[in-house]
């Protein structure tokens, strides 16, 4: 496609695909009318009639409505059935290009174009559905129309990305997962939380579990049932048992969908990323725009030595809440490869730690938060004496904390370290760092000892990389020392 | 255990923290607590009726309650004594806690960053890049307008500093930091 006025629609396909995709909405309406069949299901019937005549003319709608074009400077997208939208988005000010294909899309060979500027962490403008071929055309010319306002404008020509598909075939995957390794990634990756989903879900469909149950273990099976049904710890152990493995085998299933055939480029200074088995993505990650890059483990994970590095970005991927999965499963000599590959920051060898204060911070403060939710237990409904035996385990946690603990002062950044089950790892480019603070309460400050925290664009503030009890002469030195770096950068990136 | 910690009263602490080299500007020499800046005086009073409202609907919503059990029989105190407690405990509050405030809220424009120490129980030292600067915004409440005080909300980037403020200005100076610091409002790429 070539950057004429000449305006296009969607692809055909759309229509047929958002049908399909709105069926499900009318099978949640239209349930009452299949499983009870009673006469108070006409109201469900109407419903599903007035859904359908609202639905139908409203794809068609949307479908004429929809037009985008591109010009030499601008990708333009009218839309919208009641409310009208155009959208001018400027080409130079387009960070991010995703191509994506879920099932669907990939039968009806149309797929989704998610153009993505610095101004928000959402799409700024989507293309639900073009034509595959169509969705490459479109990403090649507005990433080579950016490539020659580059040069005209600035002079610079770095040839900073070829085109990605020609050059996949030839250049070398800075990281690629096999199908083993997405397994074992996935065996790693329990999670009950889909199963969670499923009951939901199966809740409201409301089947008799136990009608269900004796279809289930009919024939040579019917003894276990028999046990099961008399033995409440055999049932409650049986139950223990599936909800595991199934909370293991959908993690596995959730890791190969996501990560089968991963695979990461490194061409010029952006990251490619290609990954999926029933939804394909694209995506593309400037390096320029990784705010800091995160390490994550658990201890399980770490005794059989894998990670996950993941790039902090701003400005894509909601879903991902800007957190972009660079190497979802490797080794550490991996990780470091890639690291040194993207430049920038590498792990130290060697973490400072924080003041041996904190054991005692943290175990008092778990202690009186203990003791805060038992005693009126205790004083007014049972003895809770037992509650002592928390003690230790409070202890062994506040020593874990401590020992996880850490931070590394580099040439090129900070790095700071922490978690006891989820251990994060933060590597902090100093060039990136937003607003430098540091703070202490009444009773840190009477320790001597200080908290410091560096802001970066697009950090999670729920899992901050602040790093607590610090004491206070070395926390000064740290800000110190960062800030002195931040400036000379300064200084050198204004020359 | 407390190898390497030195235990730091308040004082010790004001004239550490004020020293030079926390305040992280190699360029300029400002840097003793005393030399920062102070907030404008007036903001003492807009403060203390700010908080004096919020402590006076405390008192209301307890004298609404002590009246309602004015015929109990098994009372916590007599009554008028709950609403009393609640009349010198916020009064208290909102007389002191505004100074306090006050006493321990600093900042500085320097060359190249903007300084700010303040807190009372969290004493918090924020340094700001004025590179890192997204927006700037001078705002102005109802009580703020009346003793003509305005707060600056810098905003940058981060997200635990997207917004800092700074409260108690007086107009025409909150208006002369916001002019002079959104020359430094660069459209460097993140």
């Amino acid at each position: 496609m070539k950057p004429s006025n000449e305006v296009r629609r969607l692809h055909p396909m759309t229509l047929l695909q958002r049908m399909v995709v709105s069926l499900p909405a009318l099978g949640f309406i239209l349930l009452p009318v299949f499983t009870s069949g009673d006469s108070t299901a006409w109201f469900n019937l109407v419903l599903a009639g007035v859904y359908a005549m609202f639905i139908i003319p409203w794809i068609a709608l949307y479908y004429i409505r929809f037009r985008y074009w591109i010009t030499p400077t601008e990708l333009v997208i009218h839309s919208g059935v009641i409310t009208r939208r155009k959208r001018n988005i400027p080409i130079e000010r387009i960070q991010n290009i995703e191509i994506e294909q879920s099932p669907l899309p990939r039968l009806l060979g149309t797929a989704k174009v998610a153009v993505y500027t610095a101004g928000s962490a959402k799409a700024e403008g989507v293309l639900e559905y073009v034509g595959v071929h169509d969705a490459q055309e479109i990403r090649e010319s507005l990433r080579q129309m950016q490539r020659m306002m580059q040069e005209e404008g600035s002079g610079q020509s770095d040839l900073q990305d070829e085109a990605f598909h020609v050059s996949e075939a030839t250049s070398e995957p800075i990281f690629q997962m096999s199908t083993r390794r997405v397994f074992t990634a996935g065996a790693f990756h329990f999670s009950l939380l889909y199963l969670a989903a499923f009951f939901s879900l199966l809740q409201y469909i409301e089947p008799d579990p136990t009608v269900f149950f004796s279809w289930l273990l009919r024939g040579p099976l019917d003894p276990w049932r028999a046990s099961i049904e008399s033995s409440p710890w055999l049932a409650g152990i049986l139950g223990v048992l599936t909800a595991a493995f199934l909370g293991w085998t959908s993690g596995i299933f959730i890791s190969v969908n996501r990560f089968h055939q991963f695979r990461l480029d490194l061409i010029g200074n952006k990251l490619h990323r290609k990954h999926g088995l029933l939804t394909l993505a694209e995506g593309t990650i400037p390096l320029k725009r990784v705010q800091s890059l995160i390490i994550r483990t658990n201890p399980l994970m770490q005794r059989f030595d894998w990670f996950r590095l993941e790039l902090q970005t701003l400005g894509i991927d909601l879903k991902e809440s800007g957190f972009q999965v660079a190497v979802p499963f490797a080794h550490r000599h991996e990780i470091d490869a890639v690291l040194e590959l993207i430049g920038g920051m590498s792990i130290p060898d060697q973490f400072e730690s924080v003041s041996r204060i904190t054991i005692r911070r943290f175990a008092l403060r778990m202690s009186i938060a203990a003791a805060i939710i038992l005693l009126p237990f205790h004083i007014w409904v049972a003895d809770m004496t037992w509650g002592l035996a928390l003690l230790p385990l409070i202890l062994a946690l506040s020593i874990a904390r401590y020992r996880n603990m850490g931070f590394a002062l580099t040439e090129t950044g900070f790095v700071v370290r922490k978690g006891i089950f989820r251990k994060h790892m933060w590597l902090i480019p100093t060039e990136k760092m937003q607003a430098f603070s540091m703070d202490g309460n009444y009773f840190q400050r009477r320790l001597g000892v200080q908290n410091v925290y560096f802001d970066t664009a697009g950090a999670s503030p729920m899992q901050p990389a602040e790093l607590v009890d610090i004491p206070i002469g070395r926390a000064r030195e740290i800000v110190n020392d960062l800030y002195t770096a931040f400036s000379a950068d300064q200084l050198a990136s204004k020359s | 255990m407390r190898d390497g910690v030195v235990v730091i009263t308040r004082d010790t602490y004001m004239e550490n923290t004020s020293n030079k080299s926390i305040l992280p500007n190699t360029e300029a020499g400002v840097a003793s607590f005393s030399e920062l800046n102070k907030l404008a005086p007036e903001i003492v009073t807009v403060w203390r009726i700010k908080t004096g409202i919020w402590m006076g609907i405390f008192m209301l919503a307890v004298l609404v309650v002590d009246i309602l059990n004015f015929f109990d029989s098994d009372k916590l105190a007599p009554f008028g004594v709950l609403p009393a407690i609640a009349l010198i405990v916020g009064f208290s509050i909102s007389w002191w806690i505004p100074s306090l405030r006050y006493a321990y809220w600093r900042y500085a424009l320097q060359p190249t960053e903007l300084v700010l120490v303040h807190g009372i129980f969290n004493r918090v030292h924020t340094v700001v890049p004025l590179r890192r600067l997204q927006h700037l915004d001078v705002s102005q409440d109802l009580f703020e307008r009346e003793y003509e005080l305005g707060k600056l909300i810098i905003h940058t980037a981060g997200t635990r500093s997207s917004d800092v403020s700074l409260p108690g200005l007086a107009m025409s100076e909150a208006e002369r930091l916001r002019d002079e610091m959104k020359t430094y409002i660069t459209d460097e790429a993140l």
